[in-house]
């Protein structure tokens, strides 16, 4: 039962970024891509998730409350989708149905690979200091049914918000689908989270495949290496390692999909038909991996300015720099949050006085 | 990460970068690819790849930059996630797959073929090179503990118990059991592993786990009026340890009794002299306003 209950979790976490996604990435009569789609709208779903926490998070309201607001939007996010984006799904459906029976041979190793990548970080144990923070504050949340209030380490009533971590919301969205769904913390994050982690990161591994070679064989040669990559380059400080070891947690996310679908963004912007709307693609990304990992607020910038800054002076479009630099403006926000609360500044109470 | 800008100055990134290599080689093959792109590439290979690579170098593989930083944030232990951003597992195989499909079909190709295969192969480290630690349950943690947390929670009367675990359970049993309050967070396990307690520390009377820690972590000398009032101090009625662990026969002689074994463990119960139960704070009347305070 358990087991059903994730994939259906799974499932529905596809559906609800494909929503999201939309109303970013897809427009009409234009040719849109499902992963970029699926992609932006998972960061999308973790930015507004964060917008409605926070508030929620600071005024001492229960858990419960904040998880019915959230069905509520993803609700209406959904259905307002189906409206708008209906008829470009079926159609991207059908596209794709055809893309996998015409090229059987390429998608039946690609879904060989993500399978066996997904079921092995799904059914592995690695034991992480790191997830005595994060999953047992999904535990510790659902059973006081309060947010990020209790110390997750011992379960002791904590004076002041851990500013470190209180404005990564990720895992109070863990919290809220596990009070919904009644599925089991360890479940949601280790198994489903994971397991969402390795199938995004492994379409957006075909996708840049494909983006450079057209030939299909060598796409596929390219994404078996990236993954064959991936598996050998380790050591406990590596993307790779967080990607096939800590998969679902936020600095997992960061390492290999935010910069991932960033650089995607500048192979879009480098090639000469990039989709409208690419910089509020990014803008939305960057926002909403703020809200996954305080990792986000160091790494994401250098990224964004790594890549963007140059084009822009190679092609003299100063609009690029200056569209680059606002995108990445949540995560100097975070980060001027975090240096003046580590610097003693403030303190965010759990309780009002 | 275990290295100091501080103390290794223009250094650190050296260091920094040999630790997260770790033996791989990896990230000389990326500089290779990126020479590659640089000497045979196109000029779309060129745009794509170069000019992040050149930003890169002069900022965060730049040894000065963490000296810089570390002016301003704490970099010591978090550098290494810059070096997530050069794009190691895109151009590594993708210079792979150029230079393997782009030379004529024959035996060279497959020499060639062989050799950057054996480059990856053993250019890493793999995985699951120490096995592939299968989980118990869907739960993934060790059956053992399910059964231990079932078993406090069958003899304590209350809804929430307070407990002592070994370093690997202590940060897993709340994962799975957020009724199981405990002894001793993971900032002093942590300094417990690493480090002995001087008298001082053992007797500082407003941090009782110290005393705790150094008992059954460091098996530190600690008299058992002083482990006794600690256990009360901070509420501890159960300690599991490890069947053979060196101080069990201390903690009977302290007064607590087993309650039970459950493989490798030995499940202790203390009766506190003053027991009180541990209650959720009442939220349900307070004023929902946000209230934080100006340090500075």
């Amino acid at each position: 039962m358990i087991i059903l209950k994730a994939i259906c979790v799974l499932m529905l976490n596809f559906i609800m970024y494909m929503a999201f996604g939309s109303f970013f990435a897809v427009r009409k009569n234009i040719k849109w891509s499902a992963t970029l789609t699926i992609t932006v709208g998972f960061f999308a779903y973790y930015a507004l998730f964060a917008v409605i926490t926070l508030p929620v998070m600071f005024t001492y309201r229960p858990l419960s409350l904040l998880g019915k607001i959230w069905m509520v939007l993803c609700i209406s996010v959904l259905v307002c989708s189906v409206v708008l984006f209906g008829k470009p799904w079926a159609a991207k459906i059908a596209e794709i149905i055809n893309d996998i029976w015409d090229n059987r041979y390429f998608w039946l190793g690609v879904c060989t690979v993500t399978v066996l990548a997904t079921v092995a970080v799904a059914i592995t144990y690695s034991f992480t200091l790191d997830a005595a923070y994060y999953v047992a504050n999904v535990t510790t949340n659902v059973d006081t049914n309060m947010i990020n209030v209790y110390d997750p380490f011992t379960g002791n009533w904590q004076d002041h918000f851990e500013l470190r971590y209180v404005f990564a919301t990720y895992s109070v969205n863990d919290s809220v689908i596990c009070q919904i769904t009644k599925l089991p913390a360890l479940v949601q994050t280790k198994v489903v989270m994971s397991s969402t982690v390795m199938i995004m990161v492994n379409s957006l591994y075909v996708m840049i495949s494909r983006y450079f070679h057209r030939d299909l064989r060598r796409a596929f040669l390219m994404y078996i290496l990236t993954m064959l990559v991936n598996c050998m380059f380790i050591s406990i400080y590596t993307a790779s390692n967080f990607l096939m070891t800590r998969t679902y947690e936020g600095k997992s996310i960061v390492g290999n999909i935010s910069l991932i679908i960033i650089f995607v963004l500048y192979l879009l912007l480098v090639s000469d038909s990039h989709p409208k709307g690419l910089f509020i693609m990014l803008f939305v990304i960057c926002m909403g991996t703020a809200t996954i990992s305080s990792t986000a607020n160091m790494v994401i910038p250098t990224e964004v300015v790594a890549l963007f800054a140059p084009y822009a002076f190679m092609k003299k479009k100063p609009q690029i720099l200056v569209k680059a630099l606002i995108c990445i403006l949540p995560e100097i926000l975070m980060m001027l949050v975090y240096v003046m609360y580590v610097k003693g500044y403030y303190a965010i109470y759990t309780y009002p006085r | 990460m275990g290295v100091n800008v501080f103390e290794n100055g223009i250094g650190y990134l050296t260091k920094c970068l040999s630790l997260y290599n770790s033996g791989t080689g990896y990230f000389v093959m990326y500089l290779f690819a990126v020479l590659y792109i640089l000497i045979k590439g196109e000029r779309r290979e060129k745009e794509i790849f170069l000019p992040g690579t050149a930003v890169l170098l002069v900022t965060v593989f730049n040894p000065v930059v963490p000296l810089i930083l570390d002016k301003i944030f704490d970099v010591n232990n978090e550098y290494y996630r810059l070096f997530w951003i050069a794009p190691v597992v895109i151009i590594v195989p993708y210079v792979i797959t150029v230079i393997v499909c782009e030379m004529p079909k024959g035996r060279a190709r497959s020499l060639v073929a062989f050799l950057l295969a054996l480059a990856l192969l053993f250019g890493g480290n793999f995985v699951y090179a120490k096995g592939f630690d299968l989980a118990e349950n869907i739960y993934k943690i060790p059956d053992e503990l399910i059964e231990i947390s079932e078993m406090i929670h069958e003899d304590s009367p209350n809804e929430y118990s307070k407990a002592y675990f070994e370093y690997e359970y202590n940060m897993e049993i709340r994962q799975y059991d957020p009724k199981m309050l405990l002894t001793v967070d993971r900032e002093d396990y942590l300094y417990a592993m690493n480090y002995s307690y001087t008298d001082e520390m053992i007797s500082d009377e407003e941090r009782p786990v110290n005393r705790i820690l150094a008992l059954l972590v460091r098996n530190q000398r600690v008299e058992e009026e002083a482990f006794v009032d600690s256990l009360e101090k901070t509420g501890t009625e159960y300690i599991v340890l490890t069947a053979g662990h060196p101080q069990i026969p201390f903690i009977r002689r302290a007064g607590l009794y087993e309650i039970g074994r459950i493989g490798t463990k030995i499940i202790f119960k203390y009766d506190l002299s003053d027991p009180s139960v541990f209650e959720l704070v009442d939220y349900s009347n307070v004023e929902h306003r946000f209230s934080y305070r100006r340090l500075k």
